[in-house]
């Protein structure tokens, strides 16, 4: 009775908590992604489904196919996506972020009681905004934060043989192949035990070569280059200065005092994972990506806090650890759980409105776009692709919008098509990096010099972002 | 290639700046003040005039460049500067589309007004570096819409167009007195004002885009003040243009002690190589060569890569 709860009642507890989530989850399916990014990853998911890289469409003007080479990132996440696409298609493949949410906690719990913890604890793994937020998402954090439990739970689970850390090493490297940074951390931890007890060497070098496979041959498929990788922005002391601040609300206010427990762990494998989180945290200090500056300040700490999923876990682990003796008031632990079942339930409603929004957007837009042309950012660099994409559905003709500049091609358009229709989003806030939107700005400035808008409207999707639609002829 | 990455734009700047100073220190403020007794006139130059297919003054751009050139720059000589680049893209590649001029014809006919039923372009609100006030009409806008709609009679053979070339061209031919930009005193013979300004400015670029407008309209067709005013232009600039020269350098204006930078220094090369296509004036040779042969076109090449 570590929590002062019986083990009965702690199971109770949190079972029903996962039943509730789960419940709620399936009532609020994501109708569709809030973050760019996901429909990159759905993009490729559907693509591999169909054992190719990408997704592509016939020019229906010039018969050329172009792919959509908007996916930028290791393919693991979109790997996953594919399986439960190609499982129970696109509208259901959120099956698979709920799966690997209630996988996750369920290997966390296992890992606190088994290992004589502190149990109620796992409740702020659900507190942490991003994990929840994540889980109604195609990110790769989910992906990341499962792999992180899984390795825990392998961790604190078996004894020591080379059999485990063979184990161990296999997933740090496999989960390379969703996001580069968990290799630090959990590949970190293993380099750091392999020093302090420098057995099994063939196991952790196999482990750790079989692991990285996966994403190797991936990128030799997709990228034609076995070690393509993608830097969404660069590294620098410069910007840690820029950074601190919100790395600090996310460790200490996000994670309730998150850095202070970390420090404070003596439990088992104390160095290699207090170690391996210090390196993990530096290396996003050092990082030149601050979503804040795009989505503002709410919206951009919930973005960049995913990036700190993969040490949930180990937070979750070191309260366990610290009030792994203390008895607490039984009023308090229920109270607690209360939260916890409210703030699993509103945010997830919450989710599904927003997501809601975006989705009746698009269907908005084939539903009355659609006929002639309809050209648009391929790219994936822009956030029309959030509205107009495979997710949702096709159009019968399309192309790039960068063609709209591409004067000899709008000639063969408009000989045979009375019209074209351009879609760009219009933001009033920076909402994407400005040098993505000044090229379709260019495209449309030429295109607009040249041909005549004869429509023209916008669906407000919220107060500082419309959907353009124009329609132009020659 | 931004300009300010170029180690040459960025000397030559501070120079030129320096050298700008020292001659308001030396001189005042008013160039025109100092050189205007100094001004010896020629005769009328031989001269032919013929049509440049490819509009040559924008010869270094495609719509690509103009485009990463102007960036968000919205103002309509700048509309007309595409207009016209992108007319010489599709001479360039043997591929004319009437209808796109035809809607860049829309677009710039809806910025005119009219008096006296000719098209004026008027320029809104002040420049206060020419103490200018209100709305204006400039000689270089008259004349860049003028070439275009020369073309697009090229390009169409509707000789609406070529009357709309001609009623672009006269409003900046008439004196200031009339509405117009042209100036005359005893130092100058006839100078079609860029900036409408009280005393004389004579901005040399925006002066030569009126010449070119001017020579070229008349290879389609007679006009007694467009040649006047050629003519007349013609004798004005060879006049003016060795005190514009100082140095190694050109004045901007004669209103200020500003000296061209590299990025006018381009184009007044290529105006000035327009000009002698569509003139075969000879006398404009050595300021081609002199401006075709300086490092300055080196720089210039680099920033509108």
């Amino acid at each position: 009775m570590k929590s002062g709860l019986s083990y009965k009642m702690n199971d109770i507890l949190f079972y029903g908590l996962l039943l509730v989530t789960g419940i709620v989850y399936l009532f609020t399916l994501p109708q569709g992604g809030l973050i760019s990014d996901e429909y990159t990853y759905i993009n490729s998911a559907l693509a591999i489904q169909d054992g190719i890289p990408y997704l592509g469409y016939v020019d229906p003007f010039t018969n050329e196919y172009f792919e959509y080479k908007n996916s930028h990132y290791t393919m693991g996440n979109a790997f996953w996506i594919a399986l439960w696409t190609k499982c129970f298609g696109i509208k259901w493949a959120f099956l698979g972020s709920l799966f690997l949410l209630l996988g996750s906690m369920t290997l966390l719990y296992k890992s606190l009681r088994r290992e004589g913890l502190f149990i109620p604890c796992i409740g702020l793994a659900l507190l942490y905004p991003a994990t929840l937020i994540f889980a109604h998402s195609f990110m790769s954090g989910m992906p990341s934060l499962g792999l992180v439990c899984l390795f825990i739970y392998l961790l604190f689970g078996r004894e020591e043989s080379a059999k485990k850390w063979f184990f161990l090493t296999f997933i740090a490297a496999f989960s390379f192949w969703f996001r580069e940074t968990n290799v630090l951390l959990l590949g970190g931890i293993c380099l750091i035990h392999f020093i302090q007890d420098r057995r099994w060497f063939v196991y952790y070098a196999l482990g750790g070569i079989i692991g990285f496979l996966p994403r190797l041959i991936s990128a030799w498929w997709a990228y034609d280059d076995p070690f393509y990788y993608i830097l969404g922005a660069g590294f620098s002391f410069q910007n840690v200065l820029d950074n601190f601040v919100l790395y600090a609300l996310l460790t200490v206010v996000l994670m309730p005092l998150g850095v202070v427990f970390l420090m404070l762990y003596k439990g088992r494998y104390r160095y290699p994972i207090l170690l391996s989180i210090l390196a993990f945290l530096l290396l996003y200090l050092l990082y030149g990506y601050n979503a804040i500056a795009y989505s503002g300040p709410l919206t951009g700490t919930i973005v960049m806090s995913r990036f700190l999923l993969p040490i949930l876990p180990f937070y979750v682990i070191s309260i366990g650890w610290f009030f792994r003796d203390v008895a607490l008031p039984v009023w308090l632990i229920y109270s607690f759980y209360g939260v916890v079942f409210a703030v699993s339930i509103g945010v997830q409603i919450y989710m599904h409105r927003e997501a809601s929004l975006h989705a009746s957007v698009a269907n908005k837009i084939y539903e009355n776009y659609d006929g002639g042309l309809v050209m648009f950012d391929h790219s994936g660099w822009t956030n029309v692709i959030r509205y107009v994409n495979p997710f949702y559905g096709s159009f019968k003709m399309q192309t790039d919008i960068s063609r709209l500049a591409d004067r000899n091609y709008m000639t063969t358009v408009f000989d045979s098509v009375e019209s074209v229709t351009t879609l760009h989003t219009l933001n009033t806030t920076n909402a994407e990096k400005q040098s993505n939107t000044d090229k379709i700005t260019d495209y449309l400035d030429i295109g607009l010099r040249r041909y005549s808008v004869i429509e023209s409207d916008s669906i407000l999707i919220k107060n500082d972002l419309q959907m353009v639609r124009l329609k132009l002829k020659r | 290639m931004n300009r300010f990455l170029i180690p040459s734009y960025i000397f030559n700047s501070i120079r030129i700046k320096a050298k700008a100073m020292r001659l308001r220190s030396k001189y005042g403020k008013y160039p025109y003040k100092i050189l205007k007794d100094k001004v010896v006139y020629p005769e009328l130059p031989t001269y032919e005039v013929s049509f440049s297919e490819v509009y040559h003054s924008f010869a270094y751009f495609d719509m690509k460049k103009a485009r990463k050139h102007y960036g968000k720059r919205r103002q309509f000589i700048i509309d007309v500067m595409y207009a016209i680049i992108d007319y010489n893209d599709m001479m360039n590649e043997g591929q004319m589309d009437e209808r796109i001029l035809i809607q860049y014809v829309t677009n710039i006919g809806k910025q005119a007004r009219y008096v006296d039923g000719l098209p004026h372009f008027i320029v809104k609100g002040g420049y206060s570096k020419f103490d200018l006030e209100g709305d204006v009409i400039s000689g270089i806008i008259q004349a860049k819409v003028s070439s275009f709609f020369l073309r697009v009679f090229h390009v169409t053979q509707d000789t609406k167009y070529l009357g709309w070339s001609k009623s672009a061209l006269l409003p900046c031919l008439n004196p200031r007195n009339k509405g117009g930009v042209m100036i005359s005193s005893d130092a100058i013979k006839c100078w079609v004002e860029e900036y409408d300004t009280a005393k004389p400015s004579m901005v040399l670029n925006g002066f030569v885009f009126v010449l070119i407008a001017a020579a070229e309209y008349l290879s389609f067709e007679e006009d007694y003040q467009i040649r006047k005013s050629l003519e007349d232009g013609l004798i004005t600039l060879l006049a003016w243009l060795p005190h514009f020269r100082y140095g190694d350098d050109y004045l901007y204006s004669m209103y200020h002690w500003d000296i061209s930078n590299v990025n006018y220094w381009g184009v007044m090369k290529y105006q000035f190589e327009h000009l002698y296509k569509v003139t075969n004036v000879q006398e404009l040779q050595p300021i081609i060569n002199h401006l075709s042969e300086h490092k300055n076109m080196d720089t210039f090449k680099k920033i509108m890569e």
